[in-house]
């Protein structure tokens, strides 16, 4: 459990990061928190030449508000989720999802933009963010560009970022007043990645309702077109389950030693009708 | 359990290891020290071609040993658990022509450091020509399967029978029959700190000094002395800080021998520590066990037959601890009751797999999961309480001396002399809140209490030395031949050796854990250290106390039954202090000094001998399960146990010992399995896979003690080291069955194959919904 041989750079600027990647781009990944690509390396699943420990460049991490976005930096802590205000205030449905995600000690480590770029089906940030409709900054030395959360996974492990790019920043939209939000995870521990989660948030009044699903396929799934079955909560839980499950029929749901396919859509249907039951209570 | 013990002392130990102190085996740090890794077969079942270290040694691999290079790769490691139906396979300590499971080491790769052993350890070269894995038991017992080992026919590895009385007979009167199948997991004892070890030959002198972590330092220099062939009192083992073993280092591996031969052959100290990757892989499994059993019972509830048969899957070899697991699992088949009739096959199966053998329990787990589950079956048959049925088949006190049919551990007799058992049954039932009527709560989940008897055996393997000697400053050196992985021993045998010699518990520093410090001794295992090794310490403490209180008397003038120690003063019957101390004793009896007698004076030997008993340890655990029937998902609410551990010679950590096994006992039912597919390749390599409870899993558990004397042991001590763990996954499964449905049976079959998963819950909930 020793890491095959890299080499490291340790840039504190964000034009040196990006030289670095544009220089290494397919040998080299970035670390970020470590939560992931630390214990790759030690069992050797990831042997990369470079490590571009981002770690000191000056101005990735911390949380901003301004005319109705919240700003987080790729590099901010997780852990920072859970505490900030502003988090807490305007973007609840994250804080409630961060809730589920690993532990203290990982949360101290583990950023919010390491986690979007590993892009585990099971984690709980892209859930979030694709439910919460996060625009993504990404970085290169060719530019800068934005990508929708809802466009960025695109497969198990693999996102639309290219080699030589750096995820940045991830942009939400403040949560309308009024807005009612739910997050429930089935996981085999505390802490453990999810078997399925479902996030749901309502807006206020125009009872606009956001749903995603995640654990059960290889990306989040967001469940457009659930406003309408939202409403039928109030016909019945049985009618609720059998609506969703409807909706969740494109999934091909992921099967492994954790759970099966059937189960994990079973939980998956269970997760969505209870968040949706409780933002429409 | 906090409060209880708040304001107590801390344990000796505690301030060593929680600042950071201790000196674990990878905190060993010699001269000209180089790091082994090891290459590790990647295939279940290989024939092994060529293996070319070329590449390694040229890309600067100081040393690269593979069986060819080993002058003794005739011998193999010995076993100290020998049973008559053994078909012996023990691997060699490299794989030869064959690899058996994945994780079998095929050579070993020295370097200066452990990152380059690993780069260099890739570069070994190993022909590998691929057999048919046999991945399950199943698979293994099949007709045509292919074959482990010659003298492994069908790939059975070890069977016999028990039996007493006529098992069939009994069936065929019986008022009425159950049978059910039960799965016990693939677990492991997974400690904190993995399997490692610091060998450094001392070539000027032929001596080998080996750090390592293991619980049998001991049984390792046997191993090292006679494969290396150096005399034993060449051979030091140091062992003083392990960081947990549970079982799974209870034993001698190759790693330690050919890390010592490493070091012989370079002239340079050689570490290796075993990472988690390698501790799933390399270290022995345990659990593996499925029963098939049958049950007849009276109209009353007595059960009158058990009929069965256990399946143990051994792994690829009968590797040191023989096939106790099966032995134990199987001689616990009827633990605390009164069975008269049983016949139960064995049959050890091989697959390609890690070597079973022991974790925690040692296949007493094993046995009371199907036989408390089993009890409940009868139970809602004939529509009695759960523990009215225990009741009726639980040994009285008025049967004690009972003596069990079944032999154990081949050898000790199976004499269950003393406890008041029913007493633990109607108290835990009284105490706990424990009912039998399921509630509906709040979150929709409902909630039942489940029962489960635990019955361990405490004390096996009946040898141990102590030696107890008082320095001219009147303090107390205790020397045991014991081992500690971080259980109290050092608390408790102060406590114990203060007592019997009659000085403060500040007074006494206790050793153990190298072979240097005494020439006879065994280690921490088999819930022995206080049933053999406290009481050695007492024999040793004890027998200088005479000795003192002889030579007080010739110092005092007066007769030594008039004299008493306290305080390591000696003191008049009536406890006024005398002029004399313990340290004055040993300046009298100083080289030269009036009382010399050309031996030291106040320093005693003593090898404690259990005489081939077993001490028997009783505790009932009562757990309430929430089931949200939806999902399968099920917590955990309520823990309750009474246990009887005699005489608790430090209550913290005989409370430590208990609910640290029931938490053990607990996510070993809810969470940890090591996984195969089909090809016998390890699914669960990490312990993001294998998994083990967390403290948010872990329910606060309510502990109740009981106090009966066994007559076996002088101290009056019951063994504490597995008790919470073996009742454990069947309280908590016989309350998930009744949540699901508290009447009736049929539901259930699918919650005993632990760990019990929630997608088995909610299949079980389906069960009992469709049922009409």
């Amino acid at each position: 459990m020793k890491p095959a041989r890299f080499e490291i750079h340790r840039p504190r600027e964000i034009a040196e990061a990006l030289d670095l990647l544009a220089r290494h781009g397919e040998s080299a990944k970035i670390l970020a928190g470590g939560q992931s690509l630390v214990p790759l390396m030690n069992l050797r699943m990831a042997s990369p030449a470079v490590v571009i420990d981002i770690n000191r460049v000056a101005g990735l991490s911390g949380i901003r508000t301004s005319d109705g976005v919240i700003a987080i930096g790729a590099m901010t802590r997780q852990k920072l989720l859970l505490e900030d205000e502003a988090i807490a205030r305007h973007a609840p449905l994250l804080a409630r999802a961060m809730a589920h995600v690993g532990h203290v000690q990982t949360r101290s480590r583990g950023t919010v933009g390491g986690s979007l770029a590993h892009a585990d089906p099971a984690a709980e940030l892209p859930l979030a963010m694709v439910t919460l409709d996060a625009v993504l900054r990404i970085r290169s030395v060719r530019g800068t560009r934005a990508v929708p959360a809802r466009g960025f996974f695109r497969d198990a492990l693999t996102t639309t970022l290219e080699p030589d790019e750096l995820l940045t920043e991830i942009e939400l939209p403040v949560a309308p007043a009024g807005a009612r939000v739910a997050f429930r995870e089935y996981a085999r521990r505390h802490g453990d990645f999810a078997i399925a989660a479902a996030a749901v948030q309502r807006a206020g009044d125009d009872a606009r309702i956001a749903a995603g699903l995640g654990g059960v396929g290889v990306v989040p799934h967001l469940c457009a077109g659930l406003a309408e079955v939202a409403h039928s909560a109030r016909r019945g839980r049985a009618e609720l389950e059998l609506l969703i499950g409807e909706q969740l029929k494109g999934i091909a749901p992921l099967s492994d030693h954790h759970a099966s396919a059937d189960y994990r859509r079973r939980l998956g249907v269970l997760a969505l009708a209870d968040c949706l039951e409780e933002v429409m209570q | 359990m906090a409060t209880e013990h708040a304001g107590a002392p801390p344990r000796v130990e505690d301030e060593r290891l929680l600042t950071g102190q201790a000196r674990f085996t990878d905190d060993i740090h010699l001269d000209r020290m180089v790091h082994a890794a090891f290459v590790r077969s990647p295939m279940a079942h290989a024939e092994i071609g060529r293996i070319d270290p070329a590449a390694a040694l040229a890309a600067g691999a100081l040393l690269v040993l593979t069986a060819r290079d080993l002058p003794f790769i005739g011998k193999t490691l010995i076993s100290r658990f020998g049973h008559p139906s053994i078909r012996e396979a023990m691997p060699t300590l490299l794989a030869t022509d064959r690899v058996r499971f994945v994780g079998e080491a095929v050579a070993l790769v020295v370097a200066e450091d452990r990152y380059k052993a690993e780069d260099l350890a890739e570069l070994v070269a190993v022909d590998y020509r691929p057999l048919p894995p046999v991945a399950t038991m199943a698979a293994a017992l099949a007709p045509g399967a292919a074959l482990l080992h010659p003298n492994w026919p069908g790939n059975v590895a070890a069977t016999f029978m028990h039996e007493t009385g006529d098992a069939e007979a009994a069936l065929r009167r019986a008022a009425g029959r159950v049978a059910r199948r039960f799965v016990f997991g693939r677990q492991t004892a997974l400690p904190l700190e993995t399997r490692g070890c610091v060998a450094d030959f001392d070539a000027g002198r032929s001596a080998l000094t080996v750090w390592m972590s293991t619980q049998t330092h001991y049984n390792v220099r046997q191993n090292l002395a006679s494969i290396l062939d150096i005399p034993e009192f060449n051979v030091r083992v140091v062992a003083e800080d392990v960081g947990g073993g549970f079982g799974g280092k209870s034993r001698p591996y190759a790693e330690e021998v050919l890390a010592s031969h490493a070091s012989r052959v370079l002239g340079r100290p050689v570490k290796w520590i075993e990472d988690r990757f390698e501790h799933l892989q390399a270290t022995t499994h345990s659990r593996a066990t499925e029963t098939e059993v049958e049950f007849g019972y009276d109209a009353e509830g007595r059960v009158i037959a058990l009929k069965g048969r256990l399946l143990v899957d051994v792994g690829a070899y009968v590797f040191t601890s023989g096939i106790i697991t099966a032995e134990v699992a199987s001689g616990q088949c009827a633990g605390p009751y009164k069975i008269p009739n049983v016949s139960l096959e064995v049959v050890c199966v091989g697959t390609n797999k890690t070597p079973l053998a022991t974790y925690r329990g040692a296949g007493q787990p094993e046995a009371t999961f199907p036989l408390e589950c089993m009890l409940d079956i009868v139970a809602k048959e004939l529509k009695r309480p759960a523990a009215d049925i225990r009741l009726k088949n639980i040994i009285r006190p008025d049967e004690m001396p009972y003596k069990q049919f079944i032999p154990l551990y081949g050898g000790p007799q199976c004499r269950i002399e003393s406890g008041d058992f029913p007493a633990l049954v109607k108290r835990a039932v009284a105490d706990s809140g424990y009912g039998e009527a399921v509630e509906t709560l709040g979150t929709g989940e409902t909630a039942a209490w489940g029962l489960a008897c635990g019955m361990e055996s405490t004390g096996f393997v009946g040898f141990e030395s102590a030696d107890v000697k008082v320095d001219g400053a009147g303090k107390v050196t205790v020397w045991s031949g014991m081992s500690s992985q971080g259980q109290g021993q050092l608390t408790a045998y102060a406590k114990v050796c203060a007592e019997a010699l009659g000085v403060d518990v500040a007074d006494v520093t206790v050793r153990m854990g190298d072979t240097q410090l005494l020439p006879f001794g065994r280690g921490a295992f088999a819930s022995r250290g206080a049933v053999v090794g406290a009481n050695a310490v007492a024999g040793a403490a004890g027998r200088l106390r005479d000795k003192a209180l002889g030579l007080a008397g010739t110092l005092l003038q007066c007769d030594p039954a008039t004299l008493t120690i306290a305080h390591g003063r000696v003191c008049r019957a009536d406890g006024e202090p005398t002029s004399v101390s313990l340290a004055d004793i040993v300046e009298a009896t100083f080289p030269g000094a009036p009382l010399y007698t050309g031996a030291p004076a106040l320093q005693e030997h003593y090898i404690y001998d259990t005489k081939r008993t077993i001490t028997f340890a009783l505790s009932v655990h009562a757990a309430k399960v929430a089931v949200d029937t939806r999902s399968g998902f099920y917590r955990v609410l309520d823990y309750y146990i009474i246990h009887d551990a005699g005489r608790r010679i430090d209550p913290q950590i005989v409370d430590g010992q208990i609910i640290g096994g029931a938490v053990d006992g607990i996510g070993g039912a809810m969470f940890s399995a090591l996984l195969y597919d089909d090809q016998a390749q390890l699914l669960t390599g990490t312990l993001a896979d294998y998994l083990v409870i967390t403290a948010p899993e872990a329910p606060r558990i309510r502990l109740a003690h009981t106090e009966t004397k066994p007559t076996t042991n002088p101290l009056g001590v019951r063994g504490v080291g597995e008790g919470g763990t073996i009742p454990a996954a069947a309280a908590l499964v016989n309350a998930v069955a009744r949540a699901i449905d508290p009447a009736r049976t049929g539901h259930e079959q699918g919650l005993f194959s632990l760990p019990l998963r929630t997608e088995a819950v909610l299949a079980a909930c389906e069960a009992a919904r469709r049922k009409p």
